[in-house]
């Protein structure tokens, strides 16, 4: 559980910086409710013999469950007085595939002042146990400023 | 001879030619609107298998205190679950017609002006990159819609899993007042995969 009530700030992130890593344990049953619920129904994101018939080892996370992990990684980083600005481009390299657990970790990499607002870029990424499956790809947020 | 048996050929990479030299069109400069207005259950739905415990999502005095309008729709579902179009309705013909295990819905018609994207036949695709600017907030009550389908880029290769090509596809989000919500680029790869 993230904790909402600490607010962190501009002025208090520096270059280097490293977000809490979000780890997602990939089940049949969570993609299932995910289809549902972001609307993606390919059937190479819920049924293995079609995934497998169009080159992929297993059914896979679809790109918004994806954006979802990157989401909430950015959200735990920025609080409730952040804002998410930008994302990506970020490229889907490997299958994120049903049986393992994808971590998505993320890296501040430069923070500056643009016509009042305080932006911060993070260099963010998803790993599974074959390697980084997603990015390394930016995203760009606001902090409040101290 | 099938669609697909461009792929076998040794200039293969000539089928896609036509789609190259359509860099810039706008396939779909009209739009459609989601099916549905953004809904709390949706959004809650939406959080669950993500874990998102985030409290602007479900508690709007929450969100208002930080400065937002209502509770705001989780940006992550800006290209596909907000602007979903539904696969069946009333006046659509038949979303399962069969039993075969495999079948899928047919695509939903698009809007009237929508041109064909002049592509060879391919018979799998996955995404392969997304770039997302959020311009504001899309809001519980908002029903948005998607618009644009300008071809950005198109580059024809063999992967591991068959031929085709990478392409890039920008579109545009509105709300119901009109306001740019986001702007969307996406990636996709369609081939023909190896047998």
């Amino acid at each position: 559980m993230a904790d909402w009530t600490r607010q962190r700030t501009w002025d208090e992130v520096n270059e280097g910086y490293e977000l809490d890593p979000v780890e997602i344990p990939i089940t049949v049953h969570r993609l299932v409710v995910e289809a549902g619920a972001n609307r993606d129904f390919a059937q190479i994101h819920h049924n293995t013999e079609v995934a497998q018939a169009q080159g992929a080892p297993e059914m896979y996370a679809n790109n918004v469950f994806i954006q979802g992990w990157w989401e909430r990684c950015t959200r735990e980083f920025i609080g409730l007085d952040g804002r998410i600005r930008k994302v990506g481009p970020f490229r889907m390299k490997i299958f994120n595939v049903v049986g393992e657990t994808s971590t998505t970790k993320g890296r501040v990499t430069r923070k500056w002042e643009d016509d009042g607002d305080h932006l911060v870029e993070i260099e963010m990424w998803t790993e599974t146990p074959k390697g980084v499956s997603v990015g390394p790809g930016p995203v760009v947020v606001s902090l409040p400023k101290a | 001879m099938s669609d697909t048996d461009w792929a076998k050929a040794e200039d293969w990479e000539q089928a896609w030619q036509p789609l190259i030299d359509a860099i810039g069109t706008d396939f779909s400069p009209t739009g459609r609107s989601a099916i549905d207005e953004i809904e709390k259950g949706a959004i809650r739905k939406c959080v669950e298998p993500l874990e998102m415990d985030c409290p602007i999502f479900v508690d709007e005095a929450v969100a208002r205190e930080h400065g937002y309008a209502g509770i705001p729709a989780p940006t992550s579902g800006i290209s596909q679950t907000w602007i979903e179009t539904g696969i069946w309705t009333a006046d659509r013909d038949p979303a399962w017609p069969t039993n075969d295990r495999d079948a899928t819905p047919p695509r939903p018609p698009g809007p009237e002006d929508a041109i064909e994207v002049p592509a060879p036949p391919t018979t799998a695709a996955f995404a392969t990159d997304i770039e997302i600017e959020y311009h504001r907030d899309a809001y519980v009550g908002d029903r948005l819609t998607n618009s644009g389908n300008r071809l950005i880029s198109c580059l024809p290769k063999q992967t591991s899993v068959g031929r085709g090509a990478f392409q890039i596809f920008e579109s545009y989000v509105h709300n119901q007042d009109g306001d740019l919500i986001a702007t969307v680029r996406r990636g996709l790869y369609s081939y023909v995969p190896f047998e």
